[in-house]
């Protein structure tokens, strides 16, 4: 475990010249250990030997680390929030963190490597980090992030409110751009059901009433599977009902093209009704994740457009492709399954139109 | 299914222990994942009228609520009724016109939502809240008094930009407000409230234009929001405080 992390991160300058990572020092398998990111640049010779102050204690389960130079990777914005515990992101917030860190009631005190390990040596860091190394990588976090403090040892009040609110601030557009693709075929997908939906009524002979019963359904089944998802995503994480909700929304879409009855039509619109409503729940905390509440509703917008951007594109694109395919072929075409699946044979040979 | 196995591949998981923990306690997300699902629903089942009882999350998830209500039962079932309807003065629109009404307001939405989410970042998200309600009860009365297509394009495009102001705002608020091990369950309650609203909403705007006609429908609408939107106001007025932007309110 300690290997997995603390390893990549730190190089030794070794006898033959050159940065050797300790993963083939320490790590059977260093296949497994993640790479060193880009941004892992060699820590200014004043932290170094801050560092190297610091890690007098073994801190490779027995293996001791040069001292010579050593290179720290800074914290991601999602550690640093978290190691400074911050939720809020008001103003006075941030006070507060710097005069816990500073060790000083004062704001015209600084922050040095000595006053954040008093403060890191009060708890457990995850990836096996020493509170020695969190507070070497805390420092390292404002040196790479922010000019002016690029080669200090301290951090001032206004450096440390300036860094923290500029990474607060800014969109982490490398996570939300998938899930923003996702919204935008999956309001598609839903879009492209509504003008083809008449057309299924009256192949299967269904009076308005059994119509009302259908689109209910879907209603029904997404306002009762919003709390069952929340409890769902939050146990097992985002992950896979951003991918399983998919499945059942491509299902309850797809199925219709060979629904032969009001039940079917039934069934298949509570799945996508409790897909929608899984997918909903697990992008809406995803996008929680990864914003804080200085860019949370900058982050949602991108997702937020995307769905209504399919809404309204779906039914243009469902009323074209039931004009030029056939009804049962678009709801095929939404599951995406056509080519390979023996039911799209079913439907070609059997369509309702 | 082709999205499904493209987001396996693409995403990550962002449901990440946190960094920074005390000695030799767990978490709350590995208490979480350690319950069982009846455990999880009982969890979650008792953490309903805390939220509920917090005022800056039972306030926005009320007024989204109304929100909805009125969106649901105006734009969504009286208002295409009413624009194809001779009753409309400036002349009853054609199916394909409805169409591109519709199409114009979404690209209102669309391109709005970031700007405007920029701006509820900045000021404030309930702020925003406010005045999207504002302008959409607004163009609700409006609408009804309009007798021109020009007039119309200008009041639905309100209208729709009203409704960008809430397409992200209320959701943040209470994701910003609701502490960590709490948010997924304001989330859900937001959402489901959301969902009776709409489904409410519909209902009373069908029953009411039946008993009167569209535009008093549409009007009824318009007023049920602006009444909400003011109980909104004076009860976060008398809260005070919490007019900045981001982390307001905590």
């Amino acid at each position: 475990m300690l290997n997995r992390v603390l390893v990549p991160r730190i190089r030794i300058l070794g006898k033959l010249g050159g940065p050797i990572s300790l993963t083939r020092l320490l790590s059977p398998s260093p296949s497994r250990v993640r790479p060193p990111r880009p941004h892992e640049v060699h820590i200014s010779p004043l932290a170094s030997l801050q560092f190297a102050r610091y890690s007098t204690e073994p801190q490779t389960s027995g293996n001791t680390i040069s001292k010579s130079s050593i290179s720290i990777s800074p914290l991601s914005r999602r550690e640093l929030f978290q190691f400074l515990n911050l939720e809020s992101f008001t103003e006075s917030e941030i006070k507060d963190r710097f005069k816990l860190l500073s060790h000083s009631p004062s704001t015209s005190s600084t922050i040095t490597l000595d006053s954040i390990s008093k403060y890191t040596n009060q708890y457990e860091f995850e990836n096996s980090d020493s509170p020695q190394m969190a507070a070497s990588r805390f420092l390292k976090t404002f040196q790479y992030n922010n000019e002016t403090t690029k080669s200090k040892s301290s951090i001032s009040l206004e450096e440390f409110n300036s860094t923290v609110t500029t990474l607060a601030s800014k969109v982490d557009v490398k996570h939300i751009a998938p899930i923003t693709l996702s919204m935008l075929l999956v309001g598609s997908s839903v879009g492209i059901v509504t003008p083809i939906m008449p057309y299924v009524v009256e192949s299967l002979s269904l009076s308005t009433h059994d119509f009302g019963y259908v689109i209910a359904a879907f209603g029904a089944a997404k306002l009762l599977g919003n709390i069952p998802s929340a409890i769902l995503v939050e146990k097992h994480g985002r992950k896979p009902y951003l991918v399983f909700s998919l499945a059942l929304v491509a299902i309850g879409n797809g199925g219709i093209g060979i629904a032969v009855g009001l039940d079917h039509l039934i069934v298949l619109r509570l799945f996508t009704g409790f897909g929608v409503a899984a997918l909903s729940t697990a992008a809406t905390l995803a996008i929680t994740d990864i914003s804080t509440p200085l860019n949370r509703a900058s982050t949602m917008a991108p997702v937020m457009a995307a769905f209504s951007a399919g809404t309204a594109l779906g039914p243009a694109i469902g009323g074209l492709a039931a004009d030029s395919f056939g009804v049962t072929t678009t709801f095929y075409m939404v599951r995406g399954e056509l080519e390979q699946n023996l039911n799209g044979m079913v439907c070609l040979l059997f369509p309702f139109d | 299914m082709t999205l499904a196995v493209m987001n396996n591949f693409l995403l990550s998981e962002t449901q990440q222990a946190p960094y920074r923990r005390n000695r030799g306690e767990p978490t709350f997300l590995e208490m979480k994942q350690n319950l069982t699902i009846k455990q999880s629903f009982l969890d979650a089942k008792d953490s309903w009228v805390p939220l509920m009882q917090d005022s800056r999350i039972r306030n926005v998830v009320l007024l989204n609520s109304a929100y909805w209500v009125a969106l649901a039962g105006s734009q969504m079932t009286l208002l295409p009724l009413y624009l194809t309807n001779p009753e409309f003065a400036p002349g009853a629109l054609t199916a394909a016109s409805l169409g591109k009404v519709y199409a114009g307001m979404s690209v209102v939405q669309v391109l709005g939502t970031a700007p405007i989410a920029k701006l509820a970042d900045k000021f404030g998200k309930r702020e925003a809240m406010i005045f999207g309600c504002g302008l959409v009860s607004a163009s609700m009365a409006g609408l009804t008094f309009v007798d021109s297509i020009e007039g119309m394009a200008v009041t639905l495009g309100m209208w729709s930009l009203g409704s960008t102001f809430l397409s992200t705002a209320p959701v943040a608020y209470v994701a910003d407000v609701a502490s960590g091990k709490d948010r997924a369950q304001a989330m859900a309650l937001f959402r489901t409230f959301s969902d009776v609203g709409f489904m409410a909403g519909a209902t009373c705007a069908g029953v009411f234009a039946a008993l009167t006609s569209f535009a008093p429908g549409i009007i009824w609408g318009g007023g049920f929001l602006l009444t909400a939107t003011s109980v909104f106001s004076a009860l976060k007025a008398a809260e005070g405080g919490g007019g900045a932007g981001g982390g307001e309110g905590k």
